[in-house]
């Protein structure tokens, strides 16, 4: 889903980069001293499980899971998010270093959305059986938003790019539905095991 | 109290504990070249200048032995990607489902493929001519929020660890026979996987944040390297400017 160097036109990446740094700069100021080692390692988690791939038919797929670090970290998932996809561009060679603004955005955008409607739902209720589901659903949503604000930044890219964001929409929807179970599947493991983690504080 | 990366030693090191090709630049200079480089090769829209970059960027790329030997496997991967892109972004079907290859269309595929090596094979100078250590402490001198500055160097610091543990479960689940494929079972062993992996790795933090206290962490981290700027700055300095400034007079011609 890494939007690739070279690809997107110079207002587009202008404009991600400055939507990701004023989210960049509020995600830092909400950011304890206290809490960075957590969301260090969580930024991690995230860089890893990008090595993970599926096969699906004869390709695979590898998951995104900003989902599940909105959920975790709230509108801290916004450096998080920076961190883990520099990473991906500089040692695993996905996504670049000029579109690294634009991937934060369509990253973290859906991430903040998908955590901040989360922990409102969750917030005082740490047992509720609907938080697997709640997640699930968060996952598909956060890997659509994602999606679609990666086919936004191509269109407004080029014209050219027209049959390209509707290959990148068609070839995401099973991964839409993979994020939602895999998602679904570590919130309801975290709820069995260690249902303190989803003490959260307001997003 | 903001936490910063700040020096202890008075001495330098040299950039780097070892002395090769890659530790002759400061990091901070090669951080700026290759930012101001990204920004030039986004700017040209000739052909002839984005090939040219690209072949300065992957001659210096190698001369300084900033490629590993995962760069050429990172340069096909993209290039088969782009082949998988022609007919998506080259090809025009009308509305009688009659395709055609118009010349404009060629051209900026072209630009495309070139202006996505090159940059690709700039990124390979921050891949390979640093650490991520050593990255996050140029960063914070060149000005970035120290916050940032040492989430970065936590991650980096902690990456490595995590991916082992993450390779000997995987490792582990395979010899059991486990294939990760599209299904449901595949989908709830991710979950325990992942979970378990989150939990320790938040375990981890607390006790990571637990002894950093414990030694008089005040929300600060330390750091022994001292950059200098050598001779090899100034002449990487310059030839970035000239090149730079050459393509942008080529593109202003021509």
């Amino acid at each position: 889903m890494h939007l690739s160097d070279g690809i997107l036109s110079v207002p587009v990446l202008a404009g991600g980069g400055l939507l990701a740094a004023a989210g960049v700069a509020w995600g830092l100021h909400r950011l304890d001293d206290d809490a960075i080692p957590r969301t260090a390692l969580l930024s991690a988690v995230f860089f890893v499980a990008s090595l993970l791939h599926l096969r699906i038919g004869p390709g695979s797929v590898h998951l995104l899971l900003n989902g599940l670090v909105g959920i975790l970290l709230g509108w801290t998932a916004f450096p998080a998010l920076l961190i883990g996809l520099l990473f991906q561009a500089l040692l695993a060679g996905h996504g670049g270093l000029t579109v690294l603004g634009v991937n934060t955005v369509i990253f973290s955008v859906p991430a903040v959305t998908v955590g901040c409607l989360f922990r409102r739902l969750a917030r005082g209720r740490p047992a509720a059986a609907w938080m697997p589901w709640g997640a699930g659903l968060g996952g598909v949503l956060a890997a659509a938003l994602t999606v679609l604000l990666g086919a936004v930044a191509l269109l407004f890219s080029g014209r050219e790019f027209m049959n390209t964001a509707r290959a990148l929409v068609l070839l995401h929807l099973p991964v839409m539905a993979l994020e939602g179970l895999v998602t679904g599947a570590v919130v309801a493991y975290l709820q069995r095991v260690r249902p303190s983690v989803f003490r959260l504080p307001a997003p | 109290m903001l936490p910063t990366i700040r020096d202890t030693a008075r001495e330098p090191v040299p950039n780097g504990s070892s002395s090769g090709p890659r530790e002759r630049i400061d990091p901070r200079v090669l951080v700026l070249g290759t930012v101001a480089l990204a920004i030039v090769i986004v700017a040209l829209r000739h052909p002839g200048s984005l090939a040219v970059a690209a072949i300065l960027v992957a001659a210096t790329g190698l001369t300084m032995g900033w490629w590993d030997r995962r760069t050429p496997r990172r340069v096909a991967l993209l290039n088969l990607f782009l082949i998988g892109l022609f007919p998506l972004v080259a090809v025009e079907i009308d509305a009688w489902a009659a395709w055609r290859l118009p010349a404009d269309r060629i051209r900026f595929f072209v630009l495309l493929v070139v202006r996505a090596n090159a940059l690709l094979l700039l990124a390979q100078w921050l891949a390979g001519g640093l650490d991520m250590l050593t990255l996050g402490v140029a960063l914070v001198r060149l000005g970035c929020p120290a916050k940032l500055a040492n989430l970065m160097v936590l991650t980096a610091r902690y990456l490595d660890g995590l991916a082992d543990q993450y390779r000997v479960a995987m490792r582990a689940a395979r010899l059991r026979g486990w294939v990760p494929r599209a299904d449901g079972r595949t989908c709830r062993a991710l979950g325990v996987l992942l979970g378990s992996l989150l939990l320790n790795s938040l375990d981890r933090s607390d006790r990571i944040l637990r002894a950093m206290r414990c030694r008089g962490w005040q929300g600060r981290f330390y750091s022994l390297r001292v950059f200098r700027l050598t001779r090899a700055d100034a002449v990487f300095t310059t030839m970035v400017i000239v090149v730079a400034g050459l393509l942008l007079a080529w593109e202003a011609i021509v």
